[in-house]
């Protein structure tokens, strides 16, 4: 199901402040809410140990930035809305579920796209007096398909699927509940 | 990196609004500089400039006894200062009525117009970079000169331990205004000096004529004294007036004579039975109409012969009547057509535009080169149009087909089915339009 677009969404989360200090707080304390079932959805797809260990590397992905818990909790799924316009899109998420962790997100997006990639070889940079580039190398071709033989790649989506929609419309309801109040208050 | 699931999406047109906004101002610089415009336009242009020089005339003459009464300027360095803003504009495609004001601030606290300037050109860099109000800029800068550091730094944090810092922030934000100016504000702030150049040429003679008309015995108290005359019927321009009064009179006479005629002598009475004679033909008229316009729109015989249906009333406007008839095979009155206007073949025309969908073909279809399994074209690519819904043309061709049972073939529904099958599967399958390697 694609999700609702709304209008002039930052004026109105503007006026809520001006309004009454405190209410803009109080809406998204209620899309919280009302977000819960789909955030404990996605937290139950996650996976609950390493996907990416395998017998053969039985420490992958176990430090650095894209480490498995590193920095965030693998299944931390939090609730957000953002006003803010974006440079590039017109059509920007107002309310949406994050899964912050760079490892979850790996693993979820492994192997949706085409598997052939861009470029062969790397852009080249400067070293020691000379230019440089590397060969864009094939080794995660076998970690997606170790992801994909467990399981463990595309779970987010297909998690909070059944509860999506619902939880979108209730936070449509609640979108359109304050805005009534800053029409009546304004009129 | 992270997984967005999206709740709800917002549209955002502040860009837009942004594009369109310099957009429209190009639009008035166009018609400003004279591209396509009528006599009141000029004459609107001129007002306008007129009134753009007469403001930025008092913007200047405000900065210039800042710039003697603080910085002791000389008339050279008034001149010159003119120019530099004029020039910082041109380059920066900020109004000059915004920097003058900041350069003022400037000046008040450095007490120098070359220091000034420096500010000021340092001031829309920063104001750029930070994307602040140059107004909001030019006073933290000012403000840092006189020793007053605080909102500088706020501005730019990285200044906080600086200990040159306005050599830091020009080593910071340097140049970033005129690498940063608007091509269309720069374009519009061009034409804007130009419009106040073209009314500073045009000020002085409107305060002529302003001076003119209001001087004792000018326009304004002839004109006065003309209404005067002519409410007084002894004076000339009072007779004549009355004539003008009496001519009116006589005329109204003849018109309710001529209404009298219709009315066996009661104006009333013709006007009513005129009027119910001009209802009464009203429809003919109204089909009249309706040959003419239908005629000359579509420049057709098919749209004559429709103009000539509405002319007989066969079945008015809304049921498109009976050469209108088409649709799902149908072949329309085409004997009635050819009766009427003489000309077989127009009711052929007719009949061919009216017909629409897959019904038009009479008789037996030709099926040669259809795939009887598919009902398609043996050559036909499987995303040919409702194929993909249906998903037969890719049972016929590939093996990598995707079922989607859509209801009522809603396009939005077909788009959010293929997206929601997108998500499901991480992506559509490989399509192949030609033969696999």
């Amino acid at each position: 199901m694609a999700d609702d677009i709304v209008y002039n969404a930052k004026e109105i989360v503007k006026a809520l402040n001006q309004l009454e200090p405190g209410l803009k707080n109080a809406m998204v304390k209620e899309m919280r809410v009302v977000a819960a079932p789909a955030i404990t959805a996605i937290k139950a797809a996650i996976p609950k140990v390493n996907p990416f260990e395998s017998k053969v590397r039985p420490v992958s992905n176990t430090r650095g930035r894209l480490g498995w818990g590193v920095g965030r909790k693998p299944d931390e799924v939090k609730f957000s809305l953002k006003t803010k316009a974006s440079k590039k899109f017109a059509v920007t998420a107002l309310a949406s579920l994050r899964v912050n962790s760079p490892a979850t997100a790996l693993a979820d997006v492994a192997g949706k796209g085409s598997g052939v990639p861009r470029r062969t070889v790397t852009d080249s940079y400067a070293w020691k007096g000379q230019t440089r580039s590397h060969r864009v190398t094939t080794q995660g071709r076998s970690m997606i398909r170790h992801l994909k033989k467990n399981n463990d790649n595309n779970f987010v989506y297909p998690g909070v699927e059944k509860s999506l929609p619902r939880v979108q419309a209730e936070i449509k309801l609640i979108l359109e509940k304050y805005a009534a109040k800053v029409n009546r208050k304004l009129n | 990196m992270s997984v967005i699931v999206k709740l709800l999406s917002k549209f955002d047109d502040s860009g837009i609004k942004k594009a369109k906004g310099s957009f429209g101002g190009l639009k008035k610089t166009i018609g400003a500089i004279g591209i396509g415009i009528g006599i009141s336009q000029i004459t609107d242009l001129l007002m306008e400039s007129a009134k753009a020089a007469s403001a930025d005339k008092k913007s200047t003459e405000l900065l210039n006894t800042q710039l003697v009464k603080n910085a002791g300027a000389t008339k050279t360095q008034i001149k010159q200062s003119d120019k530099f803003i004029e020039k910082l504009s041109l380059q920066t495609g900020i109004m000059d009525d915004d920097l003058r004001p900041s350069m003022g601030k400037l000046v008040r606290v450095t007490k120098d117009v070359d220091k000034a300037q420096e500010l000021l050109a340092l001031s829309l860099d920063a104001a750029t970079v930070s994307g602040k109000p140059l107004d909001t800029v030019a006073t933290s800068i000012a403000k840092a000169f006189a020793g007053n550091t605080t909102s500088l730094v706020k501005l730019f944090p990285e200044l906080k331990k600086s200990k040159d810092l306005f050599g830091d922030l020009a080593d910071t934000v340097g140049g970033a205004a005129i690498q940063q100016a608007d091509p269309f504000m720069k374009f519009n702030n061009s034409m804007d000096i130009l419009k106040e150049k073209l009314g500073a040429a045009v000020l002085p003679l409107i305060s002529d004529f302003v001076d003119y008309i209001s001087k004792p015995g000018g326009v304004i108290d002839q004109v006065g004294k003309f209404l005067d005359d002519l409410s007084n019927p002894k004076s000339e321009a009072g007779k004549v007036f009355t004539d003008i009064k009496n001519a009116v009179k006589d005329a109204f006479g003849y018109v309710r004579d001529f209404f009298a005629f219709f009315g066996n002598g009661d104006a009333v009475e013709g006007f009513k039975n005129i009027a119910t004679a001009l209802i009464k033909a009203l429809p003919a008229l109204l089909a009249l109409k309706g040959i003419m316009m239908l005629a000359s729109a579509g420049k057709s015989i098919a749209n004559l012969a429709k103009a000539i249906a509405l002319m007989t009333g066969a079945g008015a406007v809304g049921d498109g009547g009976g050469v209108l008839a088409g649709g799902k095979g149908k072949t329309g009155k085409v004997p009635f057509m050819s009766k009427l206007i003489g000309l077989p073949v127009i009711g052929t025309v007719a009949m061919v535009l009216t017909t629409s969908g897959d019904t038009m073909q009479k008789g037996p279809r030709d099926l040669t080169g259809i795939n009887p399994k598919t009902g398609l074209p043996y050559q036909m690519s499987p995303f040919g149009s409702g194929i993909m819904a249906s998903g037969k043309g890719f049972q016929a061709n590939t093996k990598n087909n995707i079922t989607i049972n859509v209801q009522s073939a809603d396009p939005k529904a077909v788009v959010d089915a293929v997206s929601k099958y997108a998500k499901n599967n991480g992506g559509l399958p490989p399509i192949f339009f030609g033969k696999k390697n």
